[in-house]
């Protein structure tokens, strides 16, 4: 058997009494096999627990530092070891000391191997002499010894034994030479348990010497502690006296600034009770600048209450030196004289006066200003750009504004050439006139309105009867003043944007407002919703200053009113004229909608048209703001939006017109032949006539249906009246286009087949009267057919299915009355002629019979029977077998006018 | 052997070590393993350090990795977590080895629990990849790819121990396994 080998431990590292997992190879066959098992050198195979060949479990000794772990084994001998076992000190390991491996502190504090005492077994008392017991049953009673030797025991480790108690307890029957043979051997015994302590002491040497150890450590500590205390009091001490330093240094500090911060808030609440004297000299000085006299006396009094019975030495000085004192009292003079002296002069009336002169000219200025510049643009622009309109480009922010949005769709018409877009000047001038008024008009106003409730005097006034008539009097020409400035402004306004409301006005009054170069027509439309909304504000700021029951308020307000009126009316104007202009914007191309048929984009053009300018009059004009009137409550007003309104209607209606029968001059190459082209859609041109009347049918149709209700209801929205009157108009003037329309397309269509009807009747020479026998429908009526299925075509490619009927319809009675005057026309059949106009006019009637009406039904069976009646069988199956393959050859067509039908009945 | 708790370092030893699979947990503290083997023809003595995982030895483990030659960094393809934490062992590894190139597999253990698998294969690859170390899956328990980890790690310590011609002959016995050359003392 090998030696055995040690080559895995578990854990590798521990305290004294580690339990340790020891591997490794021939480890023993048996638990009694292992002899030996040394763990960093000290013998532990008392703790060594065996499991297998392979796995031993042990605990650690006493061996410190890192040690091979060898075991022996009978079988084997002496083995080695690969791995080591660290062992550490018990008492390295404290609660708060790291350790590498876990520790275990059941083991910590329990057994050190090599500490078990020995403990002395107590000396078997009762039977000192050695002598057997066995005739004990003659007990001596214990009354008795009591009462023969009282205090005494029979105890032999107890202080007051008595041995005769003892004989007599326990050896009461022993015989003398047994009592002998006792007293031997108790005394052999007492001989050799004399030497007994030598050995035992001896034995445990060690722990004797740890007791004396134990003993002079607990002395040497002791006498240690004891000079310690003393020592340590003083220490404690000193080291109290060193913390007191130290806190007080470290506070020092800070007490130092706590004491500083007071004083500095001490000083600033003094600074602040007085800052009103400090600031008293620039006070003054600015109100003097300001000319508040007023104040810097109340000033310089507050001061002087304050101080005149000051303590503090430094006030008393300034005092009694009278620096303050003495210019302050010179002021208050001059300023006392001088209200005396403007006093008779009445200073708040000039001064009102005085305002009233300046605002007006200002509001003069103003007009000059921006006449003189639009005057000078004008002729710059006309030596430069003969075209453009023209007007400074002067950015005001809220025409620039406006500007802005202008850049998008709604660029005004006048300007669309120009590169950059201009505010146009008359513009500016509104709203700088504006500017003005709302700026400087509300102090004006309550300036008088100061003076008159005197607030504008510190005195009371005199209640003389002379100055009331004065104060009379100056509040009427007050009024007038206001009432003035007011009209200026407005008729400035006025003579901008509604020259002929001033019409009533003396010519010269007139003439101070005008000085525009351009006509007011000039000014582009869209312009004017953003004047009106700078009127507007305007006449809002005034009425927040005057009184809402003021007479002043009407001027503002009828200009705002009439402003508006008049800005509806030219927008509208505007409107109509684009509208009357739309009809150069038709592209002709068509946009396919399936429930009213294809329509170009003139009808959302118009559409178009007309929201744009009713959302640009909603904002400006239309809505009312509190204090405003409703533009529509005017019957006037009503009637004109309503003409406009309808005016709009039938502008577009014009237009459709035009649209459809205008012959544009440029394509005539184009439409040489109407019939050629007429079925190809034409992306670059207008199409031919026929095409046009089509389309604009069905435009005119699309309107009336979908256009017009969508137009009425955003008008009933937006708050205009009687909307069903343009409702009514729209109604009638579509349906007098439609039937015109109508009328000249169904003639273009009928007249070529009508006039082609008969020529191809008589084509080759034909003769009813010498006719040969028929073979087949003769092919004017397949013509005639031909032509009408084209023209269903043509409308069914278009328009919405609804017109199919009405259309077809017509041209066919038109066709059928031909066809009928032409037959009557016939002088004479002969047998076959007679058979085949009948086989003609069945095959017609055949072919158009769903779409006659009644009348032209009647008209082309008088036709049939007016063709004489062969009687033979022969003749009638003829006709039939003709009609049959007419039927069959012509069956696509057919079947146009059968769907029809269809179409019709539902 | 690195990695955190109860991830199978140990099981992985005592497989290698004994051939034997313990079923039971015990925390290990830190145990030393040596073994001679005989690696391509050449005889070879293993010291295995076989590390605590748990968190409570993290301040001690410097000294572990200061000796050890070569890293198993082991951790449980049926816990995310522990693969989360080979990264700071690796962190701490470089640190106290300052060596980019320290002998290191990253060893996914538990592979026989595929129902129970928390880690994919590709996320163990990637960051194997990330470190430049191989990556290999074991199963202490069917002694899958045990003994060839274990092989790995000591050709590549012996093959960069002969490459820098240095002849040590030092126990080391750290975290992972070292491995010695007593050969190379002739």
């Amino acid at each position: 058997m090998p030696p055995p080998l040690v080559s895995g431990v578990s854990p590798n590292e521990g305290p004294p009494g580690t339990l340790i997992t020891i591997r490794g190879e021939n480890l023993g066959v048996d638990v009694r096999d292992v002899i030996s098992l040394q763990i960093c050198g000290v013998e532990m195979v008392l703790t060594a627990d065996w499991i297998s060949n392979k796995k031993i479990f042990a605990r650690s000794g006493q061996g410190v530092g890192k040690g091979d772990i060898i075991i022996s084994t009978k079988s084997g001998g002496t083995g080695t070891s690969n791995v080591t076992f660290n062992g550490t000190q018990l008492t390295q390991i404290l609660p708060t000391q790291k350790s590498a491996v876990f520790v275990d502190e059941t083991h910590t504090f329990l057994t050190a191997w090599d500490k078990h005492r020995v403990v002395t077994d107590e000396i078997a008392a009762d039977n000192l002499l050695g002598l057997s017991d066995e005739d004990s049953e003659k007990k001596f009673p214990l009354t008795k010894l009591l009462e023969y030797f009282p205090r005494c025991s029979g105890n032999v480790t107890a202080s007051n034994f008595s041995p005769y108690w003892y004989l007599l307890e326990n050896n009461a029957g022993t015989s003398f030479a047994d009592l002998k043979a006792g007293l031997e051997f108790l005394k052999s015994r007492r001989s050799s348990s004399s030497k007994e302590p030598l050995s035992f002491v001896k034995t445990n040497v060690s722990t004797f010497m740890e007791c004396q150890d134990a003993l002079v450590t607990m002395h040497n500590k002791l006498t240690w502690d004891e000079n310690q205390k003393i020592m340590s009091l003083d220490k404690l001490n000193m080291l109290l006296q060193a913390a007191d330093k130290d806190a007080d240094s470290l506070f020092h500090d800070i007490i130092r600034r706590k004491e500083k911060a007071d004083a500095t808030r001490n000083t600033l609440g003094i600074l602040n009770r007085f800052k009103f004297l400090f600031y008293l000299p620039p006070s003054i000085r600015s109100n003097i600048a300001k000319g508040d006299y007023d104040l810097v006396i109340n000033d310089y009094t507050r001061a002087k209450l304050l101080f005149r019975d000051t303590e503090v030495a430094v006030f008393k000085e300034i005092i009694s030196a009278g620096v303050v004192c003495s210019f302050m009292e010179k002021l208050k003079k001059r300023y006392r004289s001088f209200e005396s002296h403007y006093m008779k002069r009445n200073p708040a009336w000039e001064c009102i006066t005085t305002q009233y002169k300046w605002l007006v000219s200002c509001l003069f200025n103003c007009l000059t200003e921006h006449t003189n510049r639009e005057h000078d643009e004008y002729r710059y622009s006309k030596g430069q750009r003969a075209r453009t309109k023209s007007s400074i480009s002067i950015t005001l922010n809220s025409s620039k504004d406006f500007r802005e949005q202008l850049l998008g769709p709604g660029v005004p018409h006048a300007q669309s050439q120009a590169v950059k877009i201009k505010t146009p000047q008359r513009v500016l001038f509104v709203e700088e006139l504006s500017d003005l008024l709302t700026e400087h008009f509300p102090a004006f106003y309550r300036l008088g309105h100061a003076y008159f409730e005197g607030q504008l005097l510190r005195k009371e006034r005199d209640d003389s009867h002379r100055a009331k008539i004065e104060q009379k009097q100056n509040l009427n020409a007050f009024k007038h003043m206001i009432g003035l400035v007011l009209k200026t402004y407005c008729n400035l306004v006025r003579n901008a944007f509604l020259p002929e409301s001033l019409a009533d006005l003396p010519e010269e009054t007139r003439r101070a407002y005008e000085g525009w170069t351009l006509t007011k027509a000039e000014l582009p439309s869209a312009w004017l919703p953003q004047c009106v909304r700078t009127v507007r504000q305007c006449a809002e700021a005034l009425r927040n200053v005057i009184p809402p029951e003021s007479e002043f308020n009407n001027l503002p307000q009828e200009l705002v009113f009439d402003l508006r009126t008049d800005t509806m009316r030219t927008i509208l104007k505007q409107a109509i004229d684009d509208v009357s202009k739309l009809n150069t914007k038709e592209t002709w191309v068509l946009d396919t909608n399936d429930s009213s048929g294809s329509t170009t984009q003139l009808p959302g053009m118009f559409e178009n048209c007309i929201n744009e300018s009713v959302s640009h009059l909603n904002d400006v004009v239309i809505r009312v703001k509190a204090g405003e009137h409703d533009i529509f409550n005017d019957r006037t007003t009503q009637e004109q939006a309503t003409a406009l309104c309808i005016d709009l209607v039938k502008a577009y209606i014009q237009t459709l017109e035009k649209c459809a029968f205008d012959e544009p001059a440029q394509d005539d190459s184009m439409n040489s032949d109407p019939l050629l082209d007429g079925s190809t859609k034409m992306l670059d041109g207008v199409p031919p006539l026929r095409r046009r009347l089509i389309i604009t049918l069905s435009n005119c149709h699309y309107s009336l249906e979908k256009i017009m209700p969508r137009l009425v209801e955003t008008l009933d929205k937006h708050g205009y009246h009687e909307t069903n009157k343009v409702m009514q108009f729209a109604e009638e003037s579509f349906d007098e286009l439609d039937a015109k329309l109508f009328d000249q397309y169904v003639e273009l269509k009928v007249e070529p087949i009508v006039g082609q009807l008969e020529q191809s009747m008589y084509t080759g020479q034909f003769d009813w009267s010498t006719a040969k026998e028929p073979m087949s429908v003769r092919d004017y009526i397949k013509e005639c057919i031909s032509h009408i299925v084209e023209a269903h075509a043509e409308v069914y490619s278009i328009l919405s299915t609804d017109f199919l009927p009405r259309i077809i319809s017509h041209i066919v009675d038109v066709v059928a009355e031909e066809i009928n005057r032409l037959i009557f026309s016939i002088t004479k059949f002969n047998k076959n002629g007679a058979l085949q106009a009948r086989i003609d006019l069945l095959a017609f009637k055949l072919a158009v019979e769903r779409c006659l009406t009644a009348k032209y039904r009647k008209c082309l069976d008088e036709a049939i029977a007016r063709v004489p009646k062969s009687n033979q069988h022969k003749d009638e199956q003829k006709i039939d077998r003709i009609i049959n393959q007419f039927q069959q050859q012509f069956k696509f067509h057919l079947l146009a006018f059968s769907q029809l039908d269809i179409l019709s009945d539902e | 052997m690195v990695g955190s708790g109860g991830v199978g370092k140990s099981a992985l030893t005592l497989q290698f070590m004994y051939d034997e699979f313990v079923e039971d947990y015990e925390p290990t503290k830190a145990d030393s393993y040596r073994k001679k083997v005989v690696l391509d023809g050449t005889e070879e003595q293993i010291d295995i350090l076989d590390t605590a995982g748990q968190e409570d030895y993290v301040a001690i483990r410097d000294n572990y990795f200061r000796s050890g030659e070569g890293f198993l960094c082991v951790f449980s393809i049926t816990e995310s977590e522990s693969l989360q934490s080979t990264r700071d062992f690796r962190e701490q590894i470089l640190r106290v080895k300052n060596d980019e190139d320290i002998p290191f597999i990253l060893i996914g253990n538990k592979c026989d629990l595929t129902e129970k698998r928390q880690v994919s294969q590709e996320q163990a690859q990637s960051l194997a990849a990330e470190w430049n170390v191989p990556y290999v899956e074991t199963s202490a328990k069917n002694n899958e790819n045990v003994d060839k980890v274990y092989f790995d790690l000591l050709r590549e310590i012996r093959n960069r121990k002969t490459s820098n011609g240095r002849k040590e002959t030092t126990t080391v016995k750290s975290s992972k396994k070292s491995s010695k050359k007593k050969c190379v003392i002739l």
